[in-house]
């Protein structure tokens, strides 16, 4: 049986559909700032762990390109020279634990934990805001239908789009008040690159919107530094030797004679 | 206009290229990013514009223009505070370095003492920070602290040391080798340089010279010159073009009296020449080597 058409109230368009949009995007705007305020300033890093990290990724680009060398025994020189260089303790940040099973507490680190600060502080600004709007709209609109829309759908939409409406023959295409809250909130970012004129800001501030989760390194976790030093050095020892110079004349023959 | 005028001075700076340059392009380039700058200021993200100022006042420094070069310091100092940014002090130092060395030094010796002040946290350990951590301010150092070539190399050693993958300090401590004449060593710098950036044609093309340079010195067997030639082929299979790697490999030709190469990397060099595929100083270089080879 066909539902007979509601009479929708003009007015609800000025005061429930305009009112809800104007402060989303406030909102959204102030967040923005906000968040720009409490991003976390630039750290200076300590040069023991710069030199620990970059003398391992040098090890890296040399298991990478060893290619660039032109003889086996030339890249063997260098492999013999790293591994008495890099044997010792010489390039570690810190020496090794002595007691191998110690497990470090993440908290004890200061990066760690600064890093743990931060999202919550996102956290706090990204959910606080969100459920305040949500809480408004609810408080004083629930239950509310407040457009509808002008194509048809299927079923499927009725509880995207139909929250808090408990009318299971209602038409699809009518839409309630806490569904246009979401509707707002996943579809502002062109009204947000508008408004704040920087792609960078808006993109972070759809990213906070859909929270993507985030794993956050944890210190202590993984294998200790030594433990890749020695790691990668045997990689490097065990490479299946081929020059990138190998044949280069030929090559170069083909092409130029 | 806008887009193009952007990109190429970006990509100027990017490179490095304008601390190159001869005098009169240098006024040219100086004048465009001038004018560019007060134009486009409002129109620029603030990422490109404090990069385009960073070029400007290098622009200015180099074609001493003190007053301007100040000014564009200032405009820094008015976004940036030099008690956060270690960037904006290693900035001023080429200012304060007009004055002498010494002084820079002394600027960056003072600079550096709130950069590295220990903060307070509500969180965790106050972490202590070393005068090293300043990485930006190490590296200006080296340059502004080293009297003689011995202590420069050493400089640039220690340094090394702490930053193993800046490629540009070991470019940098090969060529201080070649003027020594120590050219083993610079070779080994220039691999170095290779396993990180296996694609740089230039780098090829260096170790490629000093592998003649060492054969010319003491006349080793022809494994150097070999050596020499795969190198410069490397540099040419990764650019076809790259001019100074085909004048390499026709010198190397000659040494080893390789005919055959001889003749394909000289009418390669006259194609190059007569058609024009490059600019006009390479050109001119061009001539000159084939002139001086006969």
């Amino acid at each position: 049986m066909p539902v007979p058409d509601l009479v929708l109230d003009p007015a609800l368009k000025l005061w429930v559909l305009l009112p809800i949009s104007v402060v989303m995007v406030l909102v959204g705007i102030l967040r923005s700032y906000i968040s720009v305020l409490l991003q976390p300033k630039m750290k200076l890093q300590d040069y023991k762990l710069v030199r620990e990290q970059q003398h391992l990724a040098r090890l890296r680009t040399y298991r990478r390109n060893y290619s660039v060398f032109w003889a086996k025994q030339e890249l063997q020189n260098k492999i013999d020279f790293f591994i008495s260089e890099y044997s010792g303790t010489k390039y570690l940040k810190e020496l090794p634990p002595s007691d191998p099973n110690e497990i470090k507490n993440p908290l004890a680190d200061a990066n760690s934990s600064d890093f743990l600060l931060q999202m919550v502080k996102n956290n706090f600004a990204n959910y606080v805001p969100q459920t305040l709007i949500m809480w408004w709209v609810n408080y004083f609109f629930k239950g509310y239908v407040v457009m509808r829309l002008p194509f048809n759908l299927t079923g499927n939409f009725k509880s995207m789009l139909q929250q808090s409406i408990d009318t299971t023959d209602l038409d699809v295409t009518y839409v309630s008040a806490i569904s246009w809250y979401f509707v707002n909130l996943l579809g502002l970012k062109s009204i947000y690159s508008l408004l704040l004129d920087d792609g960078d800001i808006v993109n972070q501030l759809m990213a906070q919107q859909q929270q993507q989760p985030m794993v956050p390194p944890i210190a202590g976790a993984g294998p200790s530094v030594d433990k890749q030093f020695k790691a990668e050095l045997e990689n490097l020892q065990i490479v299946p030797f081929k020059s990138c110079l190998d044949g280069i004349e030929s090559r170069f023959a083909e092409k130029w004679e | 206009m806008l887009e193009q005028v952007k990109e190429r001075l970006l990509l100027l700076f990017r490179t490095g290229k304008y601390a190159q340059l001869s005098p009169e392009d240098l006024e040219k380039i100086y004048q465009v990013s001038k004018t560019f700058l007060r134009l486009n200021e409002s129109k620029l993200a603030p990422l490109e514009y404090y990069t385009l100022l960073e070029l400007h006042y290098f622009l200015c420094l180099l074609t001493t223009r003190d007053t301007e070069a100040k000014t564009a310091l200032d405009r820094f100092s008015d976004r940036f505070e030099a008690k956060d940014s270690e960037k904006l002090v290693v900035l001023k130092s080429y200012y304060v370095e007009i004055l002498g060395k010494k002084d820079a030094l002394e600027y960056l010796e003072k600079a550096a003492v709130p950069l590295i002040q220990t903060r307070p946290s509500l969180t965790a350990e106050p972490v202590q920070h070393h005068e090293k951590d300043l990485r930006q301010i190490e590296k200006r150092k080296v340059a502004l602290k080293s009297d003689s070539r011995a202590s420069y190399i050493k400089n640039l050693l220690e340094y090394i040391n702490d930053t193993p993958l800046d490629y540009e300090s070991w470019m940098e401590l090969a060529e201080q080798y070649v003027a020594l004449g120590e050219y083993e060593k610079a070779y080994d710098c220039v691999q170095e340089v290779l396993v990180g950036v296996p694609a740089a044609y230039v780098v090829w093309c260096r170790a490629g010279e000093l592998c003649r340079l060492m054969f010319l010195r003491d006349g080793r067997g022809k494994e150097v010159l070999q050596q020499a030639t795969r190198s410069f082929m490397r540099a040419i299979e990764l650019c076809e073009l790259h001019t100074r790697s085909w004048c390499g490999l026709l010198a190397v030709a000659r040494d080893l009296k390789d005919k055959k190469l001889e003749a394909v990397a000289r009418n390669k060099l006259e194609q190059i020449v007569e058609e024009g595929r490059t600019n006009d100083t390479d050109v001119q270089r061009i001539r000159d080597v084939l002139a001086l080879i006969g």
